[in-house]
């Protein structure tokens, strides 16, 4: 540091006595009197009066003097900053100057920490907006779903008599309300638009916190059943999408597949709830509808003063109420509040961000060492400049002042760079709106993010900056050995052998080797569970297959209309060049409609309720999707409405409730297949009419609801359950736009009022149902990739040094007969110790850890031997690779040379 | 020498006044106040109480430095000396004056 200006200087030497300007001012006021005493004596003033002169011309000479030490202060203050101030700016520029001059080193160290503290704080902002901040709804820690269950389930929708009589008991609850579905087409103009339409209670928005932006929500009165309902209010979305914002559609008509609705309001565009809702309507609950047709979503505010718990106490009595005046309906439900919160974000999602958060926690302290570790190398390198700085008289303090400076410069830069990375992050996750992330809408880089990343900053720079600054400074420094410390290192021209800096970095990258063992192991049994769900037989197939969304207007169409209309389409289609064959159900596999009711064995103990999934398909479903009738027949066109009720069940229904086997009688099934009892079967489903259903046929499982497992599936043929909303699917070779043209043409030619959304492949829908699981293991996996690249450089910057500290020692082995490959022998081994030990280390983290994960798999357990397997034997190949390159160096030494090098 | 009244010093001229007297050379605080009421013809006295905390605050303002030094009479004294800050404030400062006065006057001779 050439030394340009002397006044700093003086400043620091003025500086050196605090309060120093005290007696200053005494003196040059003293002297002021002094002077003034003499030019009287000198008018002719005898010496006594010239000073009692003197002294009343001054005044008030403390007043005088307090003033001057309050300026005299402000001004000690104000240099005192400025010192430090200009101390820092020295360090800042003399750190950068050192960050330039090693911009290998310099690279690294940004790239580790932008990419930790990036993924680090782009993760955060997930997790703040949906674990930490509450939802975005008012005072939302008190509002809660309802949902009824019995013995087999717990997560039932509601019927409408059960919520109105809740609603009208419940004082526990400040305010109940619920929401129902509905699809319609607004035929306003071509092509008709699919609504997704939630009816709900008069105080829906209220319950939530909101207000309509424009408008009015619905009166009490288009809420009562037979009221003025015909009434709709927009969500923003179609406010802008389909009225390009414009103010006076409120009032106006909305032609709803021919039923005349008059928009009264506008929700705002912070207000989608439920997510998918076009439009709402009133829910108008019809009391008098059945008690077993679950069909409603319960929403509720616990009132100010109760608890979930007393909420929860409450609802039981009601529940038991009910159930005691309805036993045929209700015996043996009951009611389950939960919080809306644990709903709407789920515990698997939850359990999703803690371990993805806690693997980006690991990745930063990896970055943390890692750049640690850098800094120690250079720390050792730069060991000559510091001994001559100490030498010329810098105090520890300042020295390590200065290297901390130079570590919080860096970590400032990864800081700025891991926000810019995190905010690019979040860019690409609103891009590409992952439907696995809950509120994605909220997730901002906003200013908790930022105070974040901030925090991590400086945690990171001070942790690293710290460790590598004690060890080149510290312990060489103890009181009065500074000097000899200077003149010793001076002396050997900074080359010391550092026994410390070389453990104290094997410990370091040992701890890389471990973290990175752990999340790699992490990643891998993510993977493999991800790899399983893939390879996981549906039982179905779906490859070749569109999906076409089918929404007949209930009011246009009867209950016989709809399934003849079914039947037209599906012939319509098939007529279509290049169908190879269609089928339709009310429920595709992975949608969003997943119904499932209760149902007894005719014949057994009536107590015994059980509950599967159900499906209303055309008799070609099963063909359409290649799914094998195992025993019995499929359903045929004769199934219709007059006809007998019958069913067909999958298979683990039926191993489950006709556990005893025969040998299949002939012409029973496909031949050799197992007879289960099941056919001819009658089974309770509690339908209208209450005609029970026969078993006549027995299909594979498939698993078209959880990839994990097979569940109970019971079909009905569409023309004895009719539904209006179903899902075509149409299998062929062809695709593309002409082709999809077609199919809606075939479809409008049957009606052209229907809505037709886009067709999508059916393996869209499987791949939706994966996506969680696809995210999250891609994100892991990166994050452990990341980490091996950091522990594999660690390990190789660790070699690489061990090899040029000892030239010397290596040089004289080669001089001394050394064969070149022992040396890289022993050099590699040195390496290979420190990754079995960190990755041992990691592998028993990874054992007491995995059992956090076992929510997450699926398939494998935490102990999965050939994840652990395979993790291994890549670390270990990673890590001698990144010993052996840089050990190869110790073979090409050349004796002389480096002997004479000293 | 005749006595004319003293006038009070209007604030702000103060400052003023000090760089102006020391834009001669350095000084210490009673030659600072002899000459102001030199130059002045024996009209502007200022008083001890606003010298000093006015030298203070200029020199805290980095117009002024100072250095201890010994006066004719060998006593311990601090001098102050403007600084190259201080030379251009007072030349501004000037400026801004004689506008001002010059308006005034103009205005009182109307």
């Amino acid at each position: 540091m050439p030394i340009t200006r002397l006044r700093p200087f003086k400043r620091l030497l003025d500086l050196r006595r605090r309060g120093a300007y005290r007696q200053a001012i005494d003196d040059e006021l003293t002297f002021h009197i002094a002077e003034k005493t003499d030019a009287l004596i000198a008018r002719g003033w005898n010496p006594e009066q010239a000073r009692a002169e003197a002294e009343r011309a001054f005044g008030d000479a403390e007043a005088i003097r307090a003033s001057c030490r309050e300026i005299g202060q402000q001004r000690e203050r104000s240099e005192r900053r400025r010192g430090w101030i200009d101390e820092a700016r020295q360090d800042v520029v003399f750190g950068l100057r050192q960050l330039r001059r090693s911009p290998s080193t310099t690279v690294a160290a940004i790239l580790s920490l932008v990419l930790g503290i990036g993924a680090a704080t782009a993760l955060f902002s997930v997790a703040h907006a949906t674990l930490i901040q509450p939802l975005p709804f008012r005072d939302a820690d008190r509002l809660a779903r309802l949902w009824t269950r019995n013995a087999e389930t717990d997560d039932m929708q509601a019927s409408s008599p059960d919520f109105l009589d809740w609603q009208a008991q419940a004082t526990t609850i400040e305010d109940m309300a619920a929401a129902g579905f509905l699809a319609l087409a607004l035929t306003d103009r071509e092509p008709p638009l699919r609504l997704n339409i939630a009816p709900v209670s008069a105080s829906f928005f209220r319950l939530f916190g909101f207000e309509p932006a424009l408008g009015r929500g619905f009166t009490a009165e288009e809420d009562r059943h037979g009221g003025p309902s015909d009434v709709a209010v927009l969500s923003h979305r179609l406010f802008v999408s389909r009225f390009q914002g414009d103010r006076s559609i409120v009032g106006r008509p909305l032609d709803l597949d021919g039923r005349r609705m008059t928009v009264v309001g506008v929700m705002p565009e912070d207000f989608a709830f439920p997510a998918w809702a076009d439009l709402w309507i009133p829910l108008a609950p019809n009391p008098g509808a059945e008690r077993d047709d679950h069909d409603l979503t319960v929403v509720a505010r616990i009132a100010p003063g109760h608890s979930f718990e007393q909420a929860q106490a409450e609802l039981d009595q009601i529940a038991a109420g009910i159930a005691a005046a309805h036993p045929r309906t209700n015996e043996g439900w009951g009611i389950r509040v939960s919080s809306l919160e644990h709903w709407l974000i789920g515990p698997r999602f939850a359990r999703s961000m803690y371990v993805l958060l806690a693997a980006v926690g690991l990745l930063v302290l990896l970055a943390a060492v890692n750049v640690a570790n850098l800094l120690i190398a250079r720390g050792v390198a730069r060991r000559h400049e510091i001994s001559l700085r100490a030498a010329l008289g810098a105090g520890r303090g300042r020295l390590m002042r200065q290297l901390l400076t130079e570590g919080l410069l860096l970590a400032i830069v990864g800081g700025v760079g891991g926000v810019v990375f995190a905010h690019g992050a979040v860019s690409l996750l609103h891009y590409f709106e992952p439907s696995w992330i809950p509120f994605l809408e909220t997730v901002k880089v906003n200013g908790r993010v930022i105070t974040f990343a901030l925090v991590v900053t400086l945690a990171t720079g001070i942790l690293f900056a710290t460790v590598p600054t004690r060890h080149t400074i510290g312990a060489r420094q103890k009181a009065g050995r500074g000097t000899r410390f200077a003149t010793r290192s001076l002396a050997r021209g900074g080359r010391s052998a550092t026994g410390r800096g070389r453990s104290l970095r094997a410990a370091l990258v040992a701890i890389e080797v471990a973290v990175a063992t752990l999340l790699l192991i992490g990643a891998g049994l993510l993977f493999d569970t991800f790899l399983r769900l893939q390879q996981v037989d549906t039982g179905f197939r779906s490859a070749g297959v569109l999906l076409a969304r089918i929404q007949l207007p209930t009011h246009r169409y009867s209950w016989q209309e709809r399934g003849l209309t079914g039947a037209q389409l599906e012939e319509a289609v098939r007529a279509v060049p290049g169908v190879t064959a269609v089928g339709f159900t009310n429920a595709s596999p992975f949608g969003a409609f997943r119904p499932t009711n209760s149902l007894r064995i005719v014949g057994r103990d009536q107590g015994e309720v059980f509950m599967s999934d159900w499906r209303a398909i055309s008799p070609s479903y099963f063909d359409t999707l290649d799914i094998p009738v195992l025993e019995g027949r499929a359903f045929t066109d004769g199934d219709h409405g007059d006809a007998q009720p019958v069913t067909i069940i999958s298979r683990a229904m039926a191993d489950a409730l006709w556990p005893d086997r025969s040998a299949a009688p002939e012409g029973a099934g496909r031949p050799g297949a197992e007879h289960h009892g099941a056919i001819g079967a009658q089974i309770d489903w509690g339908s209208p009419g209450g005609r029970p259903l026969t078993v006549i046929g027995v299909v594979d499982n498939v698993r078209d609801v959880d990839l994990t497992r097979d569940r109970w599936t019971l079909y009905r043929p569409h023309k004895q359950l009719s539904w209006a909303a179903f899902d075509l699917l149409v299998r062929s070779p062809r695709q593309g736009e002409a082709f999809e043209r077609e199919i809606r043409e075939a479809i409008w030619s049957i009606d052209p009022d229907l809505p037709v959304p886009t067709l999508q492949p059916l393996e869209s829908s499987l791949r939706g149902a994966t996506e969680g699981s696809r995210s999250t293991t891609a994100l892991l996996l990166g994050f452990a990739s990341i980490s091996l690249i950091l522990a594999a450089s660690g390990l190789y910057g660790l070699t690489l040094f061990a090899v040029e500290q000892r030239h010397r020692e290596l040089g004289i082995r080669l001089a001394l007969g050394a064969r070149p490959g022992s040396l890289v022998t022993m050099i590699v081994r040195g390496g290979a110790r420190l990754a079995i030990l960190g990755g041992v280390a990691g592998t028993i983290a990874a054992l007491i850890l995995a059992r956090f994960l076992d929510a997450l798999l699926y398939g494998t357990g935490g102990v999965d031997v050939s994840v652990y397997g395979w993790v291994l034997a890549l670390l270990l190949t990673v890590t001698i690779l990144a010993c052996y390159l840089p050990a190869r160096r110790a073979a090409r030494l050349d004796p002389a040379i480096t002997l004479r090098a000293e | 020498m005749a006595t004319p009244d003293k006038l009070d010093l209007l604030r702000g001229t103060l400052d003023v006044l000090i760089l102006k007297s020391l834009s001669w050379g350095p000084a210490h605080g009673y030659q600072v106040a002899s000459t102001i009421l030199q130059e002045s013809g024996g009209v502007l006295l200022v008083e001890e109480g606003a010298l000093y905390p006015a030298l203070h605050r200029i020199e805290k303002k980095g117009w002024l430095e100072a250095e201890w030094g010994l006066s004719e009479k060998k006593r311990k004294a601090k001098y102050y000396r403007l600084t190259t800050e201080g030379r251009a404030e007072l030349a501004r400062r000037t400026q801004t004056w004689t506008r001002y006065a010059t308006a005034v006057t103009r205005m009182l001779q109307a």
